[in-house]
C-alpha cells in the first residue's frame, strides 16, 4: 500500500521536476503544492467530500478504502487525515487509538499500525 | 523524561514528516504522541444515537481533548463512529449558549438575563397560563436526548405539580410505533434479546434501516459477523432504496414504498405453505388475534389469511424488483436459518400503519420459534440515546407513566401518587396531548405556554410550516433550554443555556434495554446549568407563584442537593428504587455505585445489586437468564411472557390486512418522496453541523434521483431541483444514482437552511395507533429549476 | 504557538544551498535530508499566519520544489481562541439566517 503513496507522490514529485526543468518557475503551482501537497482550494470547493475528488486522482488509494472494512463501516477519509486545517498526510496514532485502543496498546513497539496493517485496505497482518 | 510538551511535539512533529518519506532520524520511537497524552480519561456513553457506545472523554488541562472507545463494553468493543469520535469539540464550542436569553415579543431581539430573572419569568408564565386557561394549556415537550433524571424530573413537576399529562417528546416522532409493537406482539415494550445475538446469528433481516450509515458501530458487528462467515450467514436488505448497508447483502428487496405490510405476509405465507414454522414453539406460547377488539381466532384463518399475500400478488402489490422466487428465498432463509435477527428503524416506525408493519415482522419470529433464543430476536433500533431509557421507561409520552404504566389504569396511577407523597387524585386521569395534537393545540391557541427541552420541533415535525405558524404566535409563549441555537429557538421567548453531555451527571438507557452511567467530567461554557437545577429552581417559583404547596412537595427530596452529583443521584435513586421496584423495567439493582462498576452498564431487569454487576438481563423472559421470568414462572415451560399487556402470558400474532400510505402519488404529484439520514450529521444537525470535519463531508442535503427518473426529466447531477409537495417545497442539488427505487426520491433531513428543511414537504399524517407521523411517504412533484450553484452550508446563529 | 512538521522538497543537487539557506531561518529546525532531496523541517510560529507566510517565503526558494505540512498542532490557538482572545477566519456560519433564504 505504502508503494501507491509512494507512486502517488513520486508522480507529483515527477511533475514538479518537470515544471522545474521547463523553466517557467510557474510559482502558481509550487504555491498549490505547498499546501500540504494538496491543491489550493476555494472555501467553496473545500465543501467537497475527499473522496469525490480521490476517486479519479487517487482511484488505487479510493478502491483499496472502498472495499475495506472501513469503506464498508464509512469510516472516512476524514477520520484519519483530517480536514484541511489540520491535514496529515500520515495520520496521527491516536486517531486509531479511538477505536482500536486495545491493539494499539499491544502493537509492537516502534512500529506504526500501517507498518504491518497496510494503510487504507487495513486486511490483517502484511 | 523531562521533555517539555512544547518539545515533545516538535519531536512528533518531525518523526511524522520523516515517516513521510521514510527517512530515519536519531530520536526516540517512544517519545511519539500517545494516547495517553491526557490529564485522565472519563467514562461515559457516547451523545448521538442509541446504539450506546461506551466511550472515554479525554481531558487535559479541564478541558476536553479526546475521545475513544471503550473496549471491554459489550456495545461496541471499543468502536466509535465519525460522529461519536468527534462529539467532545462541542464542549468548548464559541457558538454554545452561555446565557439565559429574554425576550417578550417574538418580534423583539433577545437580552442577557440573570437566572433569578429567567425563572422567575418562566414561573410566572406558566403560573398565569394555569391560572387563567386551565392546567391543560401547559405543555412539556422533551428529547429522547435528555438524561433519564431529566426526563423522569420534568414530567414529575408537570403531573403532579402543574396537574397535566401534557408530558410528551420526540421519540413519539421515532419509537412510538416500536412501542405499539412491542406491546401488542410481546405484551411489553422493548426488545427481548442484546446486540450479543448479532454474533451468533446466521440470517440478518434488515428492513426500512440504513444501519451501515444510522448506527455505524452497530453495522460493523453485523459486517464482521457476515465478512467472518461468508457462506453461512446471510444477510438481506429490504428497502425501497439501495443504501450503503446494502453493500453486505445477499439479497436487497426493493420494493414500492409503502408496501411491505404486504412483503412481511408473503414471506409469512411461504414459511407456513413450506412447513417451516416452529409448531412447538406456536403451540406453547402464540395466539392469533384479529382487530381492535383483538378477537382471538385459531392458525387456520391466519393461514387463510394470508392466502392474499401469496408472493405471486403479493410481488404484484410491493414492485420494485419484488419477484415471487426473491420472496421465497428470503422466507427459506429467515425460517430456516437457526438464528435470525431483525433489525429497523424509522422506515418501518414511520408509517401510517407503523405498528403494524412492527407486528408483521415479530410475526415471522413468532412463527418460526425465532426468539428467545441466541442469534434470535426481533431487534427494534432506537435512534436517541435515552428514547428508551428516558422517555418510554421514565415516563416521557403523555399516556405513560413512570416504568411503564398507563396514565389510565387508576391503580398504577395511585401508585405513582402515592410514591410521589401527592395527594390521589393529583395526576388527571386522562392522557395529555400527543405531539401531532399538541402542536395542532398549539395552532389553536389552546396551549399558552410550552417548555421544549433539547430537540428543535421546528425543523424536525413533519409538515414543519403549519406547526411553526403555531410556534410564531405572540400569545404562546416558549421556553427552549439547549445548547445551541436552533430553528426553534428562533421561536423562543425565553432561551435557557445548558450543561452538554460530560458537563453533568446522569443515565442513558439504549435499545437493548441498557442503562450507562456518564458523570461529570468537565465544566459547562459561561452560565449553562444542568437541567435538573434548573426544574427544580423553576417547580420551587411555581409552588409560590400559583400558592400550590404540592408543587414544592415534588422537588423537595432534592432540595439543596449539590446539583452536578448529588442531585442526578438523588433522582436516579427516587426513579428506581420507588417506581421501577417490581416493574418489568425493574432498574433497583442499578445504583450509581454499580454503574459506575460497570465497563457498560446494566440491561434490565435488574432487580438487586449483586445481579446489575453481571451486566443484568441479556434475554427477557427466559428462566435462569431473566430473574423475572423466574420469579413470575406459572408452568414448567422455559419461557415466560409476563409482560403487563398480555394477561393470558402469550405471545400475539396479528391478523393485520395490507394498507398503503396516506398520500399516494397521482398524476399532479406524481413521485413518492421519502427521507432519511446521512453518516456525517445526527437530527436537525444542530451539534454535527458544528464540527467542520463533519459539516464539510456532507455540507448540504441533496435529493437523491433514480437515473431512469432523471433522464426522462432532462435532470443532471448537482442540478438545482424543486421538490414540492401539496404543503411546501424545497431547492435542492440533485444527486442522480441508482439508490431510490424508480419512481421515489430520497432527501436527507438534516439541513437547517430555510430552502432546504425536507419537513416542509413531508406529510404529518399519522399512525391511529401509536401517534407517530408518517415522514417516509408522501407525493411530491420535482422539476429540474437552474444547473448547478454554489451553496452555502446553513446553521442557525443568535442574532447581534 | 503553531508548530508543524514539513517535508520540503528540493532539487538534489543544489541541497546544500537549500541547507543553507533554510538554516538562516529563526524559526525552522532541520532533522535530517536524504539524497532525493527531501528535507525533514519544523516550523514554530506565533500564529497560523505567520506559519503560512514563512511557508510562502520558502517555496520561493530557488531550488525549493515543494513544501509539504505533514503534522500540525496548534493546541495554544485553540486555548487562545477558547478564551475568546484569538478568532480564526471562518468560511461558513455568523450570518443571520436569512442569508440563505430565497
Amino acid at each position: 500500500m505504502k508503494k501507491n503513496i509512494c507512486c502517488f507522490l513520486l508522480a507529483c514529485f515527477v511533475a514538479a521536476v518537470a515544471a522545474g526543468c521547463a523553466g517557467t518557475a510557474d510559482k502558481k503551482v509550487s504555491d498549490s503544492m505547498a499546501a500540504a501537497r494538496h491543491p489550493e482550494l476555494t472555501d467553496q470547493e473545500k465543501l467537497t467530500p475527499c473522496a469525490a475528488c480521490h476517486r479519479d486522482i487517487t482511484p488505487e488509494i479510493y478502491q483499496q478504502w472502498y472495499d475495506s472494512r472501513h469503506g464498508l463501516g464509512k469510516v472516512k477519509c476524514f477520520q484519519c487525515h483530517g480536514t484541511y486545517e489540520n491535514f496529515r498526510v500520515s495520520p496521527d496514532e491516536t486517531s486509531c487509538a479511538a477505536c482500536h485502543n486495545a491493539q494499539f496498546q499491544h502493537a509492537a513497539k516502534g512500529k506504526r499500525c500501517w507498518d504491518c496493517h497496510p494503510a487504507h485496505g487495513f486486511v490483517a497482518h502484511r | 523524561m523531562g521533555l517539555s510538551r512544547r518539545e515533545f511535539i516538535k519531536r512528533t512533529a518531525a518523526l511524522t514528516a520523516a515517516s513521510y518519506v521514510g527517512m530515519n532520524l536519531p530520536l526516540k520511537e517512544e517519545n511519539r504522541a500517545q494516547a495517553s497524552d491526557v490529564d485522565g480519561w472519563h467514562r461515559g456513553v457516547c451523545r448521538l444515537c442509541g446504539t450506546g457506545c461506551r466511550v472515554e472523554l479525554g481531558v487535559k488541562g479541564g478541558k476536553a481533548v479526546a475521545l475513544r472507545g471503550v473496549t471491554g463494553s459489550r456495545t461496541n468493543m471499543g468502536y466509535l463512529c465519525m460522529k461519536g469520535m468527534l462529539f467532545y469539540r462541542l464542549m468548548g464550542h464559541p457558538e454554545r449558549l452561555t446565557k439565559p436569553l429574554y425576550r417578550a415579543s417574538k418580534k423583539d431581539s433577545f437580552k442577557e438575563i440573570s437566572w433569578d430573572e429567567a425563572l422567575d419569568i418562566a414561573s410566572r408564565e406558566f403560573a398565569r397560563a394555569v391560572r387563567k386557561y386551565g392546567n391543560d394549556s401547559v405543555a412539556y415537550y422533551g428529547s429522547g436526548q435528555a438524561l433519564t433524571e431529566e426526563t423522569y424530573l420534568f414530567q414529575k413537576v408537570m403531573r403532579a405539580g402543574l396537574q397535566t399529562n401534557n408530558v410528551e417528546g420526540n421519540p413519539r416522532l421515532c419509537m412510538a410505533s416500536a412501542v405499539g409493537g412491542y406491546i401488542t406482539s410481546f405484551g411489553a415494550d422493548e426488545p427481548i434479546g442484546s446486540y450479543a445475538n448479532i454474533e451468533k446469528a446466521k440470517c440478518f433481516f434488515i428492513i426500512g434501516s440504513n444501519t451501515a450509515e444510522a448506527h455505524p458501530v452497530l453495522f460493523r458487528r453485523i459486517m464482521r459477523r457476515k465478512l467472518d462467515h461468508k457462506d453461512e450467514v446471510k444477510v438481506i436488505n429490504a428497502d425501497p432504496r439501495v443504501s450503503p448497508t446494502s453493500r453486505i447483502a445477499d439479497m436487497h428487496l426493493q420494493f414500492m414504498p409503502g408496501t411491505d405490510l404486504a412483503l412481511l405476509h408473503s414471506m409469512a405465507w411461504v414459511i407456513i405453505d413450506e412447513g417451516l414454522t416452529d409448531r412447538e414453539f406456536t403451540e406453547k406460547y402464540a395466539v392469533f388475534r384479529v382487530g381492535k377488539d383483538k378477537k382471538q381466532v385459531d392458525f387456520d384463518t391466519y393461514k387463510k389469511f394470508l392466502d392474499d399475500y401469496t408472493p405471486e400478488k403479493a410481488s404484484r402489490i410491493c414492485g420494485g424488483n419484488i419477484t415471487p422466487d426473491k420472496i421465497r428465498t428470503v422466507a427459506r432463509w429467515f425460517a430456516k436459518s437457526g438464528g435470525t435477527v431483525s433489525l429497523w428503524t424509522m422506515g418501518i416506525n414511520q408509517r401510517k400503519r407503523g405498528v403494524w408493519a412492527n407486528n408483521l415482522i415479530h410475526n415471522l419470529h413468532i412463527i418460526t420459534g425465532q426468539l428467545c433464543k441466541p442469534g434470535a430476536d426481533s431487534l427494534s433500533l432506537t435512534g436517541q440515546p435515552n428514547a428508551c431509557g428516558g422517555v418510554r421507561e421514565g415516563g416521557g409520552l403523555c399516556h405513560i407513566l413512570p416504568a411503564h404504566r398507563l396514565v389510565k389504569k387508576d391503580k398504577l396511577r395511585h401508585q405513582v401518587e402515592d410514591l410521589w407523597g401527592v395527594p390521589r387524585g393529583r395526576i388527571p386521569p386522562k392522557p395529555g396531548y400527543h405531539t401531532m395534537a399538541m402542536f395542532t393545540a398549539v395552532n389553536q391557541g389552546k396551549i399558552k405556554a410550552m417548555w421544549v427541552n433539547c430537540t428543535s420541533p421546528a425543523q424536525s415535525l413533519p409538515n414543519c410550516d403549519l406547526y411553526n405558524k403555531g410556534l410564531a404566535r405572540e400569545d404562546f409563549f416558549l421556553v427552549v433550554t439547549d445548547i445551541f441555537p436552533t430553528r426553534t429557538t428562533e421561536y423562543a421567548n425565553l432561551i435557557l443555556p445548558t450543561a452538554f453531555h460530560f458537563e453533568k451527571t446522569g443515565v442513558y438507557g439504549c435499545t437493548e434495554r441498557r442503562s450507562q452511567l456518564t458523570r461529570k467530567a468537565v465544566n459547562a461554557p459561561g452560565d449553562a446549568k444542568p437541567e435538573v437545577w434548573i426544574v427544580r429552581e423553576w417547580a420551587k417559583r411555581l409552588s409560590r407563584d400559583l400558592n400550590d404547596p404540592v408543587i414544592a412537595t415534588t422537588v423537595k427530596p432534592f432540595d439543596g442537593l449539590e446539583e452536578d452529583y448529588e442531585l442526578p443521584e438523588a433522582i436516579w435513586n427516587e426513579y428506581t428504587q420507588k417506581l421501577t421496584r417490581g416493574r418489568d423495567n425493574d432498574l433497583s439493582g442499578a445504583t450509581y455505585r454499580v454503574l459506575s462498576r460497570m465497563d457498560d452498564g446494566v440491561q434490565w431487569p435488574a432487580p438487586t445489586e449483586e445481579f446489575a454487576l453481571q451486566g443484568g438481563t441479556v434475554i427477557k423472559f427466559v428462566k435462569g437468564y431473566d430473574p423475572l421470568a423466574t420469579k413470575h414462572s406459572k408452568d414448567e415451560n422455559p419461557y415466560q411472557f409476563y409482560g403487563p399487556a398480555h394477561p393470558d402470558r402469550k405471545l400475539w400474532v396479528w391478523l393485520r390486512p395490507h394498507k398503503g400510505p396516506e398520500e399516494m402519488p397521482d398524476s399532479e404529484y406524481p413521485f413518492y418522496l421519502s427521507t432519511g439520514r446521512v453518516i456525517d450529521h445526527w437530527h436537525t444537525s444542530s451539534m454535527t453541523g458544528r464540527i467542520i470535519e463533519l459539516m464539510r463531508s456532507n455540507p448540504y442535503a441533496y435529493v437523491e434521483i433514480n437515473p431512469a427518473d432523471a433522464q426522462r426529466l432532462g435532470i443532471k447531477p448537482g442540478d438545482m431541483v424543486e421538490v414540492e409537495s401539496r404543503r411546501g417545497s424545497n431547492l435542492l442539488p440533485a444527486k442522480v444514482y441508482e439508490g431510490p427505487v424508480k419512481g421515489m426520491v430520497f432527501v436527507y433531513w438534516y439541513d437547517q437552511a430555510e430552502s432546504r428543511m425536507i419537513n416542509k414537504v413531508t406529510k404529518d399524517a399519522y399512525d391511529p395507533g401509536s401517534k407517530e407521523p408518517e415522514f417516509k411517504i408522501c407525493a411530491c412533484r420535482i422539476r429540474r429549476v437552474s444547473g448547478p450553484r454554489p451553496l452555502k452550508p446553513f446553521l442557525v446563529q443568535m442574532k447581534g | 504557538m503553531p508548530i508543524g512538521g514539513f517535508v520540503i522538497t528540493a532539487v538534489p543537487e543544489d541541497m546544500n544551498a537549500v541547507l543553507e539557506q533554510l538554516a538562516s531561518l529563526d524559526q525552522l529546525d532541520i532533522h535530517g535530508h536524504d539524497e532525493k532531496g527531501n528535507v525533514v523541517a519544523v516550523i514554530e510560529c506565533d500564529t497560523s499566519e505567520e506559519m503560512e507566510r514563512l511557508v510562502k517565503r520558502i517555496n520561493r526558494f530557488d531550488s525549493v520544489l515543494s513544501v509539504g505540512l505533514t503534522y500540525f498542532n496548534a493546541e495554544d490557538e485553540v486555548e487562545r481562541m477558547a478564551a475568546g482572545n484569538y478568532v480564526p477566519p471562518r468560511s461558513f456560519g455568523n450570518k443571520p439566517p436569512d442569508i440563505d433564504q430565497k
